[in-house]
């Protein structure tokens, strides 16, 4: 009896040890829906993810419009162009025309899927063609199709990968003092720096992350700065001239003056950012009509933020301009 | 010389020198030019050899009172001169101006030139610096605005520039928001208004809040601004979710129109965005697709009317206004008429803003059972997400920016109409400020059991009684216009430009361009002799959907273009014929 009952008990133990094996070999699959994702897709799944993107990004009437038939862009449908090609083109976007850059607004794996779509709207490689037509394909039905047809002579490369996404602004808190109460907000420092409510926001002169205004330096290296510099950058801006955007005045032959951020000039013509207004305008006056020129030591940038603003808003406008480099992550 | 003066006589010699002096400096000085002036274009109906604003004249008639060509002689218009932008991208879908034989023409890809408008000798040229972006919309720009000695255009990186007229330099130069923000820009004219620029905006597909800018026309200040989204607590934002104030859309994509007597500033404001997805924006949604009337001076709002609350379709009111004064039965009125993108004209009092009455300008309407009392549509087809629906006429329009023409000797109305319907079907898309927001998808078919078709028409302005019917080749994309001689002229998408006659619809001539029109045709004279011109080369964003609906044009759709056209009468005929201008 005892060797039987002894016999059982092993029996249990492998069970339950065979059991607890299946399980752990069970939980190194993680079925959570972000590693479901990262697997690759089935085509099918491919495609009808990309259609989604599609429609939110391509399928305007002014642009490639339902299923690719062309409308103020060309006909992505019976074509026949190669994964790399498209990636490219929806990657890079076309300089000079209505086709934008997607890598900002899309993530690679849209941009995979997307592409995946629009292979599904032409007929593959090998099969018969469903137009037997002998007659040479004509520029019939994309009227536009000569802005392609550039781009095909060569420019776009077939093996270069797509560009990696730009990294995610982080939240971050510019609190020297852990225990210090207000902290700076990266969203609200944003809104500030970019509503296009408001004359005087940072947006109008500056650039930060690729948008803004190209009237003062682009802020986007500021983050590099650390944190007091930055503050003091905004509220007292006499402090640090940048060189390249020293003021100017202008005289004019008719004894009219403005000043402000010289623009650029010429043999002719030379053109200034008047700052006495915002927007500013720029001005061009032809150097025949100049009297004279004169290089201030100030800043066109006001000089009030420091009224204008609150403390917390000052802090959440370091806070953004903190996120914008990938070297706040090597920081932090 | 001077010793030989007598004393007492040499103060009253030295002040007339003196006064000689400056006489003969300042004729000297070169000659300001100032040309046209606020008063010669408020009232350039007086100059009818000129096209001196966008519209023809500040009521949007798009009407040249000359009448050398007319229905008897135009079968003899030949081609006198043409002008090549040089620039493919965008075609040719402006208005040319001409102030005292220049023409001011811009091209696509914001390219303007200044022109001989007798000879097609160039003047001058201008290539606005487009950064190398995306530019949202089109590459092309449907005109510019000259006043004051300058000439003012937006850009399609959403710049307000001023050249001087004489030399095409640069004088100023403003941004209204960077492009990339908003994703919206210029594709119109600017309307200059006494010493201001009135600039509106594209924008009703991409996720921003409309807008209509006004800069000083001297220095490019920033006078005012109105945002046609209502900020929270001001009246009409309970028309929408809050959380849509910065991504409601409502442009104000094309020119408006003002009244000098009223000083009233009319402007068209186009859909809300998420075009046919509305649950992101339950309400009204004012001021979007509604006729706005501000005053000039200051941007505030004197009163408006909503013609599609709540659009699912994608049917602006961005059109023109057209100011009418109708007159029967002793009874005059001050209309404002005005086409709605979704086939409906609405008619209403331009003093008061209050509905006077609507009117279908196509056949097929599937939208709205009809308009109550008010105006307001009523029985508005329900365009659920996630499901297809048939609607007519399409998110292209019962017609698009192919403006009307007024004749106000004979009172009638002509206005295009297509016949075209879509499959919509909406979608909840990602909201981000500056991006694409079309709400889902659109697939523009024929209507049921009937090809697609297109036509134009004469009306009574205020009825909407149908004079007359000339069926077009497909979608006419090019504008009307209406001429002293009875006739209107027009372009089709084949490259046809035409005349008929003002009052039958029959057409009296056409001429073989070889470039699909889609912009719009104006009149003027130099010498004595009446030129009509006219803009040919596609541009259109919609030029994709000809051979889409109608197949049997597919290997005929003439090539891309961007040139402008000037026909007259042979000089023989000009010569003989009454003149009617300098």
């Amino acid at each position: 009896m005892e060797s039987r009952s002894r016999r059982v008990k092993v029996a249990y133990r492998a069970i339950i040890f065979l059991l607890l094996a299946f399980v752990f070999c069970l939980s190194s699959f993680d079925l959570s829906p972000s590693s479901r994702a990262a697997q690759p897709q089935s085509d099918q799944n491919q495609i009808e993810a990309g259609r989604r993107v599609y429609l939110g990004s391509c399928g305007m009437t002014y642009c490639h419009a339902a299923g690719g038939i062309g409308g103020g862009g060309p006909k992505l449908r019976d074509r026949d162009f190669t994964p790399e090609y498209l990636t490219h083109l929806i990657t890079e976007g076309v300089p000079g025309t209505s086709m934008p850059s997607f890598k900002e607004s899309l993530s690679k794996q849209q941009i995979t899927q997307c592409v995946a779509f629009i292979l599904s709207l032409s007929p593959r490689k090998g099969a018969a063609k469903p137009n037997s037509d002998p007659q040479p394909q004509s520029n019939a039905s994309q009227p536009q199709a000569q802005t392609i047809d550039t781009h095909l002579s060569g420019a776009a490369p077939k093996t270069e990968t797509a560009p990696s996404p730009t990294p995610e602004p982080v939240k971050s808190n510019v609190a020297i003092n852990d225990t210090f109460d207000i902290r700076g907000d990266v969203e609200a420092g944003r809104s500030l720096f970019f509503d296009s409510a408001e004359t005087r926001n940072c947006r109008v002169c500056h650039t930060s992350q690729n948008r803004g205004g190209h009237i003062g330096p682009d802020l986007t290296e500021m983050a590099r700065r650390p944190p007091r510099e930055i503050l003091l950058a905004i509220v007292a801006p006499q402090a640090a001239i940048d060189e390249k955007y020293a003021t100017i005045t202008i005289t004019t032959r008719a004894g009219e003056k403005f000043t402000g951020v010289k623009r650029d000039e010429n043999e002719t013509m030379i053109r200034l950012f008047d700052t006495s207004t915002l927007p500013p305008v720029s001005r061009a006056f032809l150097k025949s009509e100049v009297a004279k020129t004169e290089r201030l030591n100030t800043s066109a940038m006001p000089a009030d933020y420091a009224s204008k603003y609150s403390f917390k808003q000052l802090l959440d406008l370091v806070s953004f301009l903190k996120s914008s480099s990938v070297s706040f992550k090597e920081l932090f | 010389m001077w010793r030989r003066i007598a004393a007492e006589d040499r103060p009253r010699l030295q002040l007339h020198i003196l006064l000689a002096s400056i006489l003969i400096a300042a004729l000297a000085l070169p000659v300001v030019a100032q040309e046209p002036s606020w008063a010669r274009l408020i009232n350039s109906d007086r100059e009818p050899q000129n096209w001196m604003s966008y519209g023809g004249n500040y009521a949007a008639h798009r009407f040249s009172a000359l009448d050398q060509i007319n229905r008897d002689n135009v079968k003899q218009l030949m081609p006198v001169w043409m002008f090549h932008t040089g620039e493919l991208r965008g075609g040719l879908n402006s208005t040319p101006i001409v102030v005292d034989g220049v023409m001011y023409l811009m091209g696509p890809m914001n390219r303007v030139f200044a022109i001989n408008a007798e000879t097609g000798e160039k003047l001058w040229s201008y290539i606005y610096k487009l950064p190398r972006i995306s530019i949202p919309y089109q590459p092309g720009s449907r005109g510019l605005a000259v006043a004051h000695g300058r000439v003012y255009f937006g850009t399609l990186d959403n710049h307000v520039v001023a050249l001087d007229a004489g030399t095409g330099r640069e004088i100023w130069d403003v941004e209204v928001e960077d492009v990339r923000q908003c994703g919206c820009n210029i594709t119109s004219a600017p309307l200059v208004v006494k010493d201001k620029v009135i600039v509106g905006g594209t924008g009703g597909e991409h996720a921003h809040r409309g807008y209509l800018n006004a800069y000083d026309a001297k220095t490019g200040k920033h006078v005012w601004r109105f945002y046609t989204i209502p900020a929270p607590g001001e009246p009409g934002s309970e028309t929408w979710d809050p959380r849509m104030l910065k991504y409601g859309g409502a442009p104000t994509w094309l020119v408006g129109s003002y009244d000098p007597e009223l000083n009233l500033l009319y402007w068209g404001v186009g859909n809300p965005s998420s075009d046919f997805y509305d649950e992101f924006r339950p309400g009204d949604n004012l001021y979007s697709n509604s006729i706005i009337a501000l005053d000039p001076d200051t941007g505030k709002l004197k009163w408006h009317y909503q013609e599609v609350p709540h659009d699912m379709y994608d049917f602006d009111s961005a059109y023109e206004c057209a100011l009418i004064d109708y007159e029967k039965d002793g009874r005059k009125q001050k209309l404002l008429v005005h086409a709605n993108k979704g086939g409906m004209t609405w008619v209403i009092d331009r003093a008061t803003g209050k509905y006077v009455n609507a009117w279908p300008h196509v056949d097929i309407l599937t939208w709205l059972k009809g308009v109550d009392k008010n105006g307001r549509p009523v029985g508005m087809q329900p365009v659920p997400p996630g499901k297809e629906t048939f609607v007519c006429p399409s998110a292209a329009g019962g017609r698009n920016y192919d403006h009307s023409a007024y004749n106000p000797r004979i009172g009638w109305w002509y206005n295009i109409g297509w016949e075209v319907c879509n499959v919509i079907r909406p979608e909840k898309l990602e909201v981000k400020e500056g991006q694409p927001l079309f709400g889902g998808s659109m697939d523009m078919k024929p209507p049921k059991e009937k090809p697609a078709y297109g036509h134009i028409n004469a009306f009574d302005p205020l009825t909407g009684e149908r004079k007359w019917r000339y069926n077009t080749t497909g979608m006419n994309l090019a504008s009307l216009l209406a001429t002293g001689g009875d006739l209107i002229f027009s372009g089709d998408v084949m490259g046809n430009a035409f005349a008929l006659d003002a009052r039958t619809g029959q057409k009296l001539w056409s001429f073989k361009t070889g470039a699909g029109m889609s912009g719009s045709p104006i009149s003027y004279s130099v010498n004595g002799r009446q030129y009509i011109a006219f803009p040919t080369g596609m541009g259109s964003l919609l030029a994709g959907l000809v051979p889409l609906l109608w197949p049997e044009t597919a290997n005929k759709i003439p090539e891309a273009a961007s040139t402008l056209v000037v026909f007259a009468l042979p000089e023989t005929t000009s010569k003989g014929a009454a003149a009617n201008g300098k």
